[in-house]
């Protein structure tokens, strides 16, 4: 799921690409794809972000496997922060990260 | 609460067993939260390398994307990329590690990936296309590392959890309850032998 440039390099590929532009379409967009037959959604980053909600309820079942992916205006981290909170809570302290990021 | 239990033998052999089944639970469950660890840690190094890569690889395909988006219409562009000749075959696998359910991700892009005619696109949207092919095996890598990660850091937590019930409340309170109930029956038996004695000295008195 994504914006028009994810869409044009993405669809060439055979992937099922909704182009959505913003939050309220992507959000029927995702609950279309994560019903369906999708073993693996990917989602541009800026678009997951105002979704965050609905994913993490999407979480709780096994698939699909949902996954943020940079989009047109680059990398946020959010997915990184998102593996450095888990690494918190796991460990219970931010041992791999401390520094950098 | 465990510390008011019968002081009877009975009571004293229960408990100890409870003791050391407990023990030996944490025993378990503290090697099973090591070694979930050990895994976690390595799945998310392996995201890190993946994550830095796949970031790398989609820029560089945006960038030349945003040339060939200069150089053609958008309509063209669209109607170059809106009937895929490629397909992703896709398939999951649920593997078990330490009794978390992990899903394992195949996939790969099967067909022609350049479903246009060259001579209306750029040279650009080839290799956009192909930088994002080329993205798209560690992106699915890097899909099924982070949801390992997800899950392997509930359980982690929830094992976690479990080691430090039992080490901190389960076992104390056990290990008090043993020691209470072996002291009450020696004290018991000390009062019994005194009381013994006194009776035997005033059976001689008589």
């Amino acid at each position: 799921m994504g914006g028009p440039e994810a869409a044009a390099v993405f669809r060439p590929l055979g992937l099922d690409v909704a182009e959505v532009e913003d939050g309220s379409g992507a959000e029927q967009a995702l609950e279309r794809m994560a019903g369906g037959e999708h073993a693996l959604v990917f989602i541009e980053e800026e678009l997951g972000i105002g979704l965050a909600d609905t994913i993490a309820r999407l979480k709780r079942r096994p698939l699909p496997v949902i996954s943020l992916v940079p989009g047109v205006r680059g990398s946020r981290g959010t997915a990184r922060e998102a593996i450095r909170k888990m690494v918190e809570r796991a460990v219970g302290a931010d041992i791999l990260f401390k520094g950098d990021s | 609460m465990l510390a008011r239990v019968n002081a009877t033998r009975m009571e004293l052999l229960k408990l100890k067993n409870r003791l050391k089944m407990a023990r030996r639970g944490h025993k378990l469950l503290k090697d099973k939260r090591d070694e979930l660890m050990k895994v976690f840690l390595a799945r998310v190094r392996e995201t890190r390398g993946l994550r830095g890569d796949v970031e790398k690889t989609l820029e560089r395909a945006y960038r030349e994307l945003a040339v060939a988006r200069a150089a053609m219409t958008p309509g063209a562009l669209a109607a170059a990329v809106s009937s895929p000749e490629a397909e992703v075959v896709a398939t999951v696998e649920l593997e078990n590690v330490m009794s978390v359910i992990i899903p394992r991700l195949e996939a790969e892009v099967k067909g022609n990936p350049h479903p246009y005619g060259l001579g209306y696109t750029t040279a650009e949207l080839d290799t956009a296309v192909r930088e994002t092919h080329a993205a798209f095996r560690s992106l699915v890598k890097l899909a099924e590392a982070e949801r390992a990660v997800e899950l392997l850091a509930e359980e982690i937590e929830k094992t976690r959890r479990r080691v430090n019930a039992l080490e901190y409340v389960l076992i104390p309170q056990l290990q008090g309850a043993v020691r209470s109930i072996a002291m009450k029956l020696s004290e018991m038996e000390r009062s019994n032998a005194s009381r013994l004695m006194k009776i035997k000295d005033i059976v001689r008195a008589k």
